[in-house]
């Protein structure tokens, strides 16, 4: 599903903020990234949501080699990859509900092909009396349960999530890890970056740690 | 815990009309609409230019052509009433001559008063005798071989057919027409600058819209369409008034003076607007190109930005 051999990633002619990153995430796989602040969470999601292209390396995700990629396959591969940003970006101009649809709209999908869908989801995780709201008035633990609705509705094969549960509260916390396990139970892999010890003693999978740029997987 | 509200049914998102996922707000503002309008506005003036020289001289020319003149000189010897029915014999038996009139004397010394003065100092002096020949426009005659006639047949006699006239009034609409087109040319430039400009601020404001887009997986054409339907309006708003505006200075110049006299700028303005049935409609059909050709511009120019502008984004 993803593999990094010796990746590393630096940006213009600044000093390498991932080293030698070498890891592998089977298909179906849950992992958490942990780490301290400015260890290289972020810059590592951003090679896998093929935000980023690595400086060196060979880093392969569904069997493609991401450096070798053309633009025109770009689409299809990202469509396969949903997204939770420690940001959330929604767009503030659509609603929760067109938010959370965006992907299957940029899909070209029929909206009567997913208008139930994604009410329902909106409504699972909590949302469905501020489905007509738009995010400015969402509070944060909203806008983060908007943008997981958003980054889970196209059922995607590979689910990358930034501090997902940093602005909720714990007993929510609890319910997006359970959507998240749920997700990787019916085949998506998933890679959850987190701070929050609660959340990673409450679910055992393998952890890959950064610190200072480098990478280690532990069991 | 604020209360919640009910939750909506499931059929409340059913035929609902989805928001634009670029917002109007950056793309294209009303000084890019208002500057696009100037210059549709232009374009019109320049295409109006253009249809009133081209019609003019199509009116000149063929007014010019259809007629020719004899001029017969008093020769030695010669008697000059025996000359000019000499040339009305050869001009009759001319194919593509349709009338002659022969200019009497004194009309031809009233022609000449107000130079040479009084008509009696006039009639000692040996004046041209001219006949002004109409002809057939569709059949006109070899006008080579007549004048080889006149002269031969007709002592002292020319045949003059205003082509250096007619060669002028070419030259001088030819300019008019190589002005209006460059006057279109830059206008279409200027056009296509401003788009290209205005995209790139509009794809600067709505970067993280566009970012997030791309993370969602939408392809280039995707959103080069949803900029693209923004500077669609845009161009169809902005040529429909650079067309009114174009249209209502025509009209204004057709009303500006009551002259009636052919050529005349208000007698010609009138005539684009609401001239002859024949005439009209296709003005109004080269005008309304205006719009649909600052549509185009507007939108293929802002297509060929945003994917170039995509292309160099992972």
């Amino acid at each position: 599903m993803v593999r990094f051999e010796n990746v590393g990633l630096r940006y213009g002619l600044g000093p390498e903020v991932l080293r030698d990153v070498n890891f592998h995430l089977k298909k179906g796989s849950f992992h958490f990234l942990t780490g301290p602040s400015g260890a290289g969470k972020t810059s590592l999601l951003r090679l896998m949501f093929l935000s980023l292209k690595p400086s060196r390396g060979s880093a392969h995700i569904f069997g493609s080699d991401i450096a070798a990629l053309s633009s025109s396959k770009l689409p299809k591969m990202r469509r396969k990859i949903g997204v939770v940003f420690q940001d959330f970006r929604l767009l503030d101009h659509l609603t929760t509900f067109e938010n959370v649809a965006l992907p299957l709209r940029v899909q070209k999908q029929k909206p009567s092909s997913y208008r139930d869908n994604v009410m329902e989801l909106i409504e699972w995780v909590g949302l469905g009396d501020r489905a007509d709201s738009f995010p400015p008035v969402l509070s944060g633990g909203e806008k983060q349960r908007a943008a997981i609705a958003r980054a889970v509705i196209s059922k995607p094969d590979l689910l990358l999530a930034d501090e997902p549960t940093g602005n909720v509260d714990a007993a929510l916390g609890e319910r997006l890890l359970r959507l998240f396990i749920e997700l990787n139970k019916v085949g998506t892999t998933v890679v959850l970056a987190t701070h929050d010890l609660d959340l990673l003693n409450q679910y055992s999978a393998p952890r890959l740690q950064l610190k200072g740029g480098e990478l280690t997987v532990t069991r | 815990m604020q209360a919640r509200a009910p939750k909506p049914a499931k059929s409340k998102y059913k035929g609902r009309i989805f928001s634009q996922i670029l917002p109007d707000t950056g793309l294209s503002g009303r000084a890019l609409t208002a500057s696009m309008s100037i210059m549709c506005y232009l374009a019109c003036l320049a295409l109006g230019t253009l249809i009133i020289v081209s019609k003019s001289v199509n009116l000149w020319s063929s007014n010019i052509a259809s007629e020719v003149t004899v001029q017969i000189r008093p020769a030695n010897g010669a008697e000059l009433d025996a000359a000019i029915n000499k040339a009305l014999a050869v001009l009759k038996a001319t194919p593509g001559v349709t009338a002659t009139t022969v200019l009497q004397q004194s009309d031809a010394a009233e022609l000449l008063e107000p130079w040479l003065g009084s008509a009696k100092v006039l009639e000692e002096l040996p004046i041209p005798r001219l006949i002004s020949v109409e002809i057939d426009p569709d059949n006109p005659p070899d006008y080579e071989r007549l004048a080889n006639d006149i002269a031969v047949q007709v002592p002292g006699g020319t045949l003059d057919t205003h082509r250096q006239w007619q060669a002028q009034i070419t030259r001088t609409a030819g300019t008019f027409t190589l002005s209006s087109y460059g006057i279109l040319l830059l206008v279409s430039i200027a056009a296509i600058a401003l788009v290209i400009f205005a995209t790139r601020a509009a794809m600067e404001a709505n970067r993280d819209t566009i970012q997030v887009l791309h993370l969602a997986g939408a392809e280039n054409s995707f959103i080069a369409f949803q900029v693209q339907r923004h500077f669609l309006k845009m161009g169809v708003r902005a040529g429909i008034i650079g067309m009114i505006g174009g249209l209502a200075s025509f009209a204004a110049l057709g009303f500006a003076t009551k002259s009636d006299q052919a050529g005349d700028l208000a007698q010609v303005g009138r005539q684009l607007l609401y001239g002859p049935l024949s005439f009209t409609p296709e003005n109004y059909a080269l005008l309304a190109i205006v719009p649909l050709v600052a549509t185009l511009i507007s939108v293929t120019t802002a297509r060929l930005a945003v994917v170039s502008m995509l292309r160099r984004v992972l």
